[in-house]
C-alpha cells in the first residue's frame, strides 16, 4: 500500500505539467551552459589566432563546447512550453542557442583549414552571441 | 649525499604525485564558480592529508603492518569487512576516473576519442602494475607530474589581478550567483580531493613494500610536511588559473580540455604541451596507485601475500584483484559514464568512506602495543581529533549536498 503510493507519486510527479517557474529554472541551466561554451570557444578561438594552441587540442576543445550547447539547445527545444511568458522566452533564447552551434563550427573550419578570416569573424561572432546570452542569464537570475 | 637525494628525490615525488583527476577537476571548477573563496578548503585539506599520512606512515614503519591488516585487527572481522567494502567501492570509482582522466588527456593530444584509448590506456596501466618494479614506477610518475609546476609559473604569467584575489581568499562566503547549498557542496569535494582513502593505502602499504623502519621516520616527515604542502600549492596555481580566465567570465568548467586553456594562453603550444604531459602523468600515476591500492585492501583484509616485492606468481590473488578492478574501472568508462562526472561522485564517497579508515588509525597510532614509544603526543592527537570531526561533518553531508545541489548544479 505505502510502496503503491511511492510510486504512484512519483508517476505523477514525473507527468505534472511544466510551470513557467520550472520551464524557467531549465531555461536558465541551458544559458548558463551555453555561457560556459560560447565563452571557452571564444577564448580557445582567440589563442589558437595566435598560434598558442595545437590543432589536436582546438578539434577537442571545440567539439566539447558544441556537443554542450547542441545538447542545451535540443533540451529546451523539447521542453513542453507551458505558458506565453514561456514561449517568449523560449522564443529569444533559441536563436542564441542556434547561432552559437552555428559560430563554433564556423571557428572549427576556419581553424581546421587554415582560413584566418573565417576563424576571426566566428571568434567575434562568439563575443557578440557570449554578451547576448549573459545578459539573458543575468535576467534570469 | 645518498640520502639527501632520497629525501629531495621523495619530496619531489610526493609533490608530483600529490594531483590527480579529483584534484584537477574540483579545483578548475572551484576557480572558475569561486574564484579563490574556496581557497582555504585546499588548506584545510593539505593539513589534514598531512596529519592522515603522518600517523599511517609512522604506524608503517614502526608496527611494520599496512592498514587494512591493522583495521581488520583492532576492529574485528565483521567491522572490517564493512569498511573494506566501502573503501574498496571508493578506490575502484576513482581508479575508473583516473583511467578517464588518462584518456582524455591522450585525447587532448592527439583528437582520436577519449573512449578509444581507455582500453589502451588500461592494458598499459597492467602491464605497468604487472612489470614495473615499485620504486621506479612511483618516481617516474611522481616526477613527471611535476609538469603541472606549469600552472604556477602562468598564473603569474596571466598577470593576475592581485587585489580581487585577495579579497576573495578573505571572503568566507558564496558570490552572488552561488547559493550556500553549492557552497557547501564544493567545500566538501575539494577537501575529499585533498584528503582521498587511496593516498593512504597507497603511502602506508609503500611504506611497507620499501621497508621502512623506525630510522625512516624523519625521511617520512620531510616527505610528508614539505611534499604534500607544496603539491597543495599547485592545487592552488590549477584553483588560480582557472579564478583568473573563467570567473570573470562567468564560465563554469567541466571538461578537462578547459583546465588547460589559462596555460596555453599564458606559454602557447609549448605550456599546452607541458601541460598536457603533467594531466598525463597526474592520473596514469594516480591511476597506478589506485589499481596498487585496490589490491592492497582486498589482500590484507583477508591476510594474501601482496606487493611488488615478490614475484607475481607468489601474490597471485592480489595481482588477480587489480587486473579485476582495472576491468571494472574500464567497463564503467566504456558504459560511456563521464569521466568528469565520475571523478565528482568518486569525491563525494571518498569524503562518505573517509571516516572508515581515519578512524582505525588514530586509534592505532594511540596504541602503546603497535607503537610503543611512537604513540601521538598531545598536539598530534588534537589536531588528529579536531580532523575527526571535520572528516564526520563532511561524510555526513556530501550525500544530502550532493542531492539537495544536483551535484553542484
Amino acid at each position: 500500500m505505502g510502496l503503491g503510493a511511492v510510486l504512484l507519486a512519483l508517476v505523477l510527479i514525473g507527468v505534472r505539467p511544466q510551470t513557467d517557474d520550472g520551464f524557467r529554472s531549465a531555461v536558465e541551466t541551458g544559458v548558463q551552459d551555453a555561457v560556459s561554451s560560447v565563452g571557452t570557444a571564444r577564448l580557445a578561438g582567440q589563442t589558437a589566432l595566435r598560434d598558442g594552441t595545437f590543432a589536436s587540442y582546438e578539434s577537442t576543445v571545440l567539439e566539447d563546447t558544441r556537443e554542450s550547447v547542441a545538447t542545451a539547445l535540443s533540451d529546451l527545444a523539447e521542453l513542453p512550453v507551458p505558458g506565453q511568458d514561456s514561449q517568449k522566452l523560449r522564443d529569444e533564447v533559441l536563436p542564441l542557442l542556434q547561432e552559437s552551434v552555428r559560430q563554433i563550427g564556423d571557428l572549427g573550419t576556419g581553424l581546421a583549414e587554415d582560413d584566418r578570416a573565417t576563424a576571426t569573424e566566428a571568434v567575434d561572432g562568439l563575443a557578440g552571441t557570449g554578451e547576448k546570452l549573459a545578459a539573458v542569464l543575468d535576467g534570469l537570475r | 649525499m645518498k640520502r639527501l637525494l632520497a629525501v629531495t628525490l621523495g619530496i619531489l615525488t610526493a609533490i608530483g604525485g600529490f594531483v590527480d583527476i579529483g584534484d584537477l577537476v574540483a579545483n578548475s571548477e572551484t576557480g572558475a564558480r569561486f574564484g579563490m573563496r574556496l581557497a582555504w578548503v585546499v588548506v584545510v585539506g593539505v593539513i589534514g592529508i598531512c596529519v592522515y599520512a603522518e600517523m599511517s606512515g609512522r604506524v608503517a614503519a614502526v608496527s611494520g603492518r599496512p592498514v587494512f591488516d591493522l583495521v581488520r585487527e583492532r576492529l574485528g572481522p565483521r567491522v572490517a569487512l564493512a569498511n573494506l567494502a566501502g573503501s574498496y567501492l571508493v578506490t575502484l570509482l576513482t581508479l575508473s576516473a583516473e583511467i578517464g582522466g588518462v584518456a582524455l588527456a591522450i585525447q587532448l593530444a592527439t583528437s582520436v576519442h577519449y573512449l578509444l584509448w581507455v582500453p589502451i590506456a588500461a592494458f598499459v596501466l597492467w602491464v605497468v602494475l604487472w612489470r614495473v618494479k615499485f620504486e621506479p614506477m612511483e618516481r617516474v610518475f611522481g616526477l613527471a607530474g611535476l609538469a603541472l609546476v606549469v600552472f604556477v609559473v602562468a598564473f603569474f604569467a596571466l598577470d593576475p589581478p592581485w587585489e580581487r584575489l585577495a579579497d576573495q581568499v578573505t571572503t568566507f562566503a558564496p558570490p552572488p550567483a552561488e547559493d550556500w547549498g553549492t557552497y557547501g557542496f564544493f567545500v566538501v569535494a575539494l577537501f575529499a580531493a585533498a584528503m582521498t582513502p587511496y593516498e593512504v593505502f597507497f603511502f602506508s602499504s609503500g611504506a611497507v613494500e620499501e621497508r621502512w623502519s623506525r630510522r625512516d621516520l624523519a625521511t617520512e616527515r620531510v616527505n610528508v610536511f614539505v611534499g604534500f604542502p607544496l603539491g597543495g600549492l599547485l592545487s592552488l596555481a590549477i584553483m588560480a588559473c582557472a579564478a583568473v580566465v573563467y570567473e570573470p567570465a562567468g564560465i563554469r568548467v567541466d571538461a578537462l580540455s578547459q583546465t588547460a586553456l589559462p596555460v596555453a594562453m599564458a606559454f602557447g603550444k609549448l605550456g599546452l604541451a607541458v601541460v598536457i604531459l603533467g594531466f598525463f602523468a597526474a592520473t596514469f600515476g594516480a591511476a597506478l596507485e589506485t589499481g596498487l591500492s585496490a589490491g592492497y585492501t582486498v589482500a590484507q583484509y583477508f591476510g594474501w601475500q601482496w606487493g611488488k616485492l615478490v614475484r607475481p606468481r607468489q601474490a597471485a590473488r592480489f595481482h588477480v584483484v587489480v587486473l579485476v578492478s582495472i576491468l571494472l574501472g574500464v567497463a564503467l568508462l566504456l558504459t560511456t559514464a563521464d569521466p568528469i562526472a565520475i571523478t565528482e561522485y568518486s569525491l563525494v564517497f571518498s569524503a562518505v568512506a573517509l571516516p572508515l579508515t581515519y578512524l582505525p588509525i588514530l586509534i592505532v597510532a594511540n596504541d602503546r602495543d603497535y607503537l610503543g614509544d611512537q604513540v601521538n603526543g598531545r598536539f598530534t592527537n588534537a589536531l588528529g581529533v579536531t580532523y575527526l570531526v571535520i572528516i564526520l561533518v563532511a561524510a555526513v553531508a556530501a550525500v544530502p549536498l550532493m542531492f539537495l545541489t544536483g551535484m553542484g548544479g
